[in-house]
C-alpha cells in the first residue's frame, strides 16, 4: 500500500466534514490497498466519493447527484468512451488504462480532464455549483 | 503487570506490550510465555484474516448477483464495449464507476490476504 494514502484518506475526510453535511466515511484496507467511500449532501445534491489506492496508483471517482440525475461526475476510469475520446479508437494497447474524465448531462456529455484529486472537486462544486447563504 | 519486548532478532520487529498480571501468570505456570504469546497471536491473526476474506467475498458475491457475472468477465466487458456501458448505465446502476472501484477492490483484496494467511501458515 502506498505509504501515503491513510494520511492523504485522511486529508480527504476533513475537507468532507467541513464542505459536506451527513458525512458518511468508510475505510478498507488491505496490505497491499487501501479503500476510502464517502456519501454525503451537499445542499441538494448527493455527494459519492469514492478513492482506491493501490500498486497502479490512486483510481477516484467524485460524483454529485440532484435526486438521481448525474449532476457531475469525474473519474479516471477505463470507461471505452474516455478512450475513444483520446486515442479516437478504443484498441486492445489502451484497454484498462485509467482516463481522467468529467460526466455532464445525465452522463449523456463526456469530456476528458487532467487527473484531479478531492480538493479540486470540491473547489469545483463550489465555483459551479455554490450553494446559497 | 510484565512488560514484554521483542526484537534484534531477523523476523520480528520491535515492539513493546504490556500483558496483564492475570494472564502473565496463568501462562508462566503453563509453561514458556513467549510461546503462548506467539501462539495466540497467530491465532488471533489468522482468526482477523479469515474474517475478512469472508467479508470480502460477501460484498464481491453482491455485486456478481447485481450484474450478473463475475468481476474478471464485467471488468473486460466494461473496459472495451461501449454498447455494454450504456447498457449497464440504463438498466443496472448509472454510477458503475463507483461500484467497479470497490468490486476491484474486494477481488484484489481477497487475494491479498490469502497471501498473507500463506505467509503466516507456511513460515
Amino acid at each position: 500500500m502506498d505509504p501515503h494514502a491513510p494520511g492523504y484518506f485522511a486529508d480527504v475526510i476533513q475537507l468532507a466534514r467541513v464542505t459536506f453535511t451527513n458525512v458518511e466515511v468508510e475505510i478498507d484496507a488491505t496490505p497491499a490497498r487501501a479503500l476510502l467511500r464517502i456519501q454525503a449532501r451537499y445542499g441538494p445534491y448527493r455527494i459519492f466519493i469514492t478513492e482506491v489506492s493501490d500498486e497502479g496508483g490512486c483510481k477516484y471517482r467524485y460524483y454529485a447527484l440532484l435526486e438521481n440525475e448525474v449532476v457531475v461526475g469525474f473519474d479516471n476510469s477505463p470507461d471505452p468512451r474516455a478512450l475513444r475520446l483520446k486515442y479516437g479508437q478504443i484498441g486492445e494497447e489502451h484497454i484498462g488504462e485509467y482516463i481522467p474524465h468529467l460526466h455532464r448531462e445525465n452522463k449523456t456529455q463526456l469530456v476528458l480532464t487532467e487527473e484531479l484529486t478531492c480538493a479540486d472537486f470540491v473547489h469545483w462544486l463550489n465555483q459551479q455549483l455554490p450553494l446559497q447563504g | 503487570m510484565l512488560m514484554f519486548k521483542r526484537g534484534g532478532d531477523k523476523g520480528l520487529t520491535m515492539i513493546t506490550v504490556s500483558i496483564p498480571d492475570k494472564y502473565a501468570k496463568a501462562l508462566s505456570a503453563l509453561g514458556d510465555v513467549q510461546a503462548a504469546v506467539d501462539l495466540a497471536l497467530q491465532r488471533y491473526t489468522i482468526e482477523q484474516i479469515t474474517a475478512k476474506i469472508a467479508q470480502l467475498r460477501q460484498r464481491a458475491q453482491m455485486y456478481e448477483a447485481k450484474y450478473g457475472m463475475d468481476y474478471p468477465t464485467f471488468a473486460q466487458r466494461i473496459a472495451g464495449d461501449e454498447s455494454f456501458v450504456r447498457e449497464i448505465e440504463t438498466a443496472v446502476n448509472p454510477l458503475w464507476e463507483l461500484d467497479t472501484a470497490d468490486w476491484e477492490f474486494c477481488v484484489k483484496g481477497i487475494t491479498d490476504w490469502i497471501h498473507t494467511l500463506q505467509a503466516i501458515l507456511l513460515t
